[in-house]
């Protein structure tokens, strides 16, 4: 427990970090919001300029205005969007189910085939299995994201007709009430199983999309760990002892070969946040990230910060988590 | 023989190297009796552990064996197929490694890896459950009690005080010596025929040496077990071993009594071996070693693969390879010098 209190306030510092660079973003990127929110309206006053400085707090010295900063989010005041004119809060959450569900299956769709493509891939190193997957992930990690969605659109959608290529779900199926924002979570609850297959109909692409340079990187991964684990006097050992082939490889090689993949997943786990941008982009998704590149588009600074802030929560979590896993899998830094 | 248990015949193993064939065995014969204890000895590189290894059929890519068979019980092991090998290992043959800090998997608490060789095997004593009745979660539950059960046992017996604690322990949270009675507890849990110990006391300090032996000798009576015991050590092979092979550059240089061996070595490299063991008598002399290095596997020295080091080596011996022969009973050497 003490370990895990101790890792908890090292990320203290890590958000202080994190919240002057969000901070700064506003004040160190040039053009005035003030004047692009303005500048909507037409002609405006020097005195309307000032008054809405006022209003946003904007003329108060910047240490005041970092703390009133920090003190909305902690309150969960984060701000009017310049944009929209609604709260950020209303904005985000509307936003976020989406982008989490999605990443959650690029991240399920990455295990699911990086993991055993790197066992087999390990236990029969040097055969052609190997080889061909090793061009695949190579293939894997270096095409770019808006390319293979493009062409899985074009393939599945537009080709075969077999996958939707856009949106979360068709427009004739009516969407379970809103619980978690989950849809697949939601049309659970409802028992809405139409309205589940539908969705994942429509995950299929985007996450495939989105999960493939891990996908790639999770089989190099497991690879070479299960390469150096194989090796060891304790997986002979369990031959030796009898256990039939396909237990000595998950149960004694993977279990231990899991301990570096999971601290290199995990981590890897952040590329994922810049890849939905694109993503969502490319399949009309009405995540987190489409609204991110509007905002920026638009000097909306405040739903801009809010949700740099929300990716860098993201990423620290994801790094807690691959500590906390580390240390459940690995006896030997267990308390 | 009826009395024979296992018996090597011409065992060859071979590793393909980018430098070439390394013969790691080359035509390697023995045999060991029911409850006998043979040593094999040699220095490092020259084919003892794959030797062990290949009996259990375990030698890893790029290892491969070539040729010879090894009957255990009169069956060749060598042609069985891998689900009937697999019933063999840990079973009817076990083994134990050098260090065992590296042989024991370090996510898995001890009582898991003792239980797991039980389950296996149903440790003996366990009821041959149908498999359908092993799928039902009661059967289960029982046979894991019994397991644990027996588990437990096994930590008592090779000496782990507060065993019911420690089954819940990882690896690291043993010390070296426990490490190796943990090993031998997992390794024996099944009651096997034959154990082969690959060096079990190297990486251990002196004294725990010594009672890891003991404690290997005294179950080897109680279960009255046959033992093959890879050393490099001859202090080792004297106090435990009934028979001594003596194995150079990949094949059987000696073999006999381990009194014949030890007092009466036919040998040159046995002779060489005997005089580089420091003796207190001779405190004030430097250490004897046998000069040069041992040969590489895969450029071998024509004829006797020793005679690049032997102080009694001639023509003949770069010429002829010299056969293994019997010069007195149970006694063979392989030495033209020797012969003749």
């Amino acid at each position: 427990m003490d370990k895990i209190l101790q890792r908890l306030l090292h990320t203290i510092p890590v958000l202080i970090g994190i919240s002057l660079i969000v901070f700064s973003l506003m004040h160190l990127t040039p053009g005035d919001p003030v004047e692009i929110m303005l500048g909507e309206v037409g002609y405006v006053s020097q005195e309307d300029i000032e008054l809405m400085r006022a209003e946003l707090g904007l003329d108060r010295p910047l240490i005041e205005q970092y703390f009133s900063f920090v003190a909305g989010i902690l309150r969960g005041d984060w701000g009017t969007s310049l944009r929209a004119r609604v709260p950020v809060k209303a904005l985000i959450l509307e936003r976020l189910p989406a982008t989490i569900e999605l990443t959650i299956a690029a991240i399920v769709v990455s295990l699911i085939i990086g993991i055993p493509a790197g066992v087999l891939s390990a236990v029969r190193r040097y055969s052609w299995l190997d080889k061909l997957g090793t061009l695949v992930a190579l293939v894997g990690i270096s095409m770019p994201q808006f390319w293979l969605g493009l062409t899985l659109i074009l393939v599945f959608s537009v080709g075969l007709h077999l996958l939707p290529g856009g949106v979360r779900l068709a427009f004739d199926i009516p969407a379970p009430p809103t619980v978690t924002g989950l849809l697949l979570v939601d049309s659970i609850l409802a028992g809405n199983w139409t309205a589940f297959w539908g969705t994942m109909r429509h995950l299929a692409l985007p996450a495939l999309t989105l999960g493939a340079p891990m996908s790639a990187l999770t089989m190099r991964v497991t690879r070479s760990s299960m390469l150096e684990v194989i090796r060891q006097d304790y997986v002979t050992f369990a031959r030796a002892k009898g256990v039939k082939e396909m237990a000595v490889v998950i149960k004694h090689a993977l279990r231990n070969a899991l301990i570096p993949i999971v601290t290199v997943v995990a981590l890897n786990m952040g590329s994922l946040l810049g890849g939905n941008m694109i993503v969502e982009r490319i399949f009309s998704w009405p995540g987190l990230g489409q609204l991110v590149v509007d905002s920026i588009r638009t000097y909306d600074y405040p739903v801009v910060q809010v949700s740099v802030m929300i990716y860098a929560l993201t990423y620290v979590a994801m790094n807690l988590i691959a500590d906390l896993l580390y240390m459940r899998l690995n006896p030997r830094v267990r308390i | 023989m009826g009395n024979c248990l296992l018996e090597v015949k011409d065992l060859k193993t071979y590793f393909n190297t980018d430098n070439g064939v390394a013969k790691a065995v080359d035509g390697v014969s023995f045999s060991v009796a029911h409850g006998q204890a043979v040593g094999i000895v040699g220095e490092s590189g020259c084919g003892k552990s794959v030797t062990a290894r290949s009996i259990m059929r375990l030698v890893d890519y790029p290892g491969k064996i070539v040729g010879g068979q090894v009957l255990f019980r009169g069956e060749d092991l060598l042609s069985k197929s891998e689900k009937e090998i697999r019933h063999v290992r840990g079973k009817e043959i076990a083994m134990i490694f050098q260090d065992p800090l590296s042989t024991l998997n370090p996510v898995l608490t001890v009582g898991d890896q003792i239980v797991e060789a039980i389950e296996l095997h149903h440790g003996g004593s366990l009821p041959a459950d149908s498999p359908l009745e092993r799928l039902n979660p009661f059967v289960r539950r029982r046979m894991r009690d019994e397991a644990w059960q027996r588990a437990l046992q096994m930590m008592e017996q090779v000496g782990i005080p507060a065993p019911e604690q420690r089954m819940n322990e990882y690896p690291h949270q043993f010390s070296g010596g426990m490490r190796q009675r943990v090993m031998i507890a997992i390794a024996l849990s099944c009651s096997p025929a034959l154990l082969i110990a690959d060096e079990p006391t190297t990486a251990l300090d002196v004294t725990v040496q010594a009672q890891i032996l003991e404690l290997m000798k005294e179950l080897q009576r109680k279960l009255n077990m046959a033992v093959i015991l890879i050393t490099h050590d001859l202090g080792v092979v004297a106090e435990f071993c009934d028979r001594v092979i003596v194995m150079y550059a990949g094949k059987v240089v000696e073999a006999g009594p381990v009194d014949n061996i030890l007092f009466d070595p036919q040998h040159p490299y046995t002779a060489g071996l005997l005089k580089s063991i420091p003796r207190i008598e001779d405190r004030h002399r430097p250490i004897q070693t046998i000069p040069g290095m041992v040969p590489e596997l895969y450029n071998l020295p024509s004829g006797c693969r020793f005679r690049t080091r032997c102080p009694m080596a001639d023509v003949r011996c770069a010429e002829e390879d010299p056969p293994l022969v019997d010069v007195s009973h149970d006694h063979q050497v392989s030495c033209l010098q020797a012969i003749a």
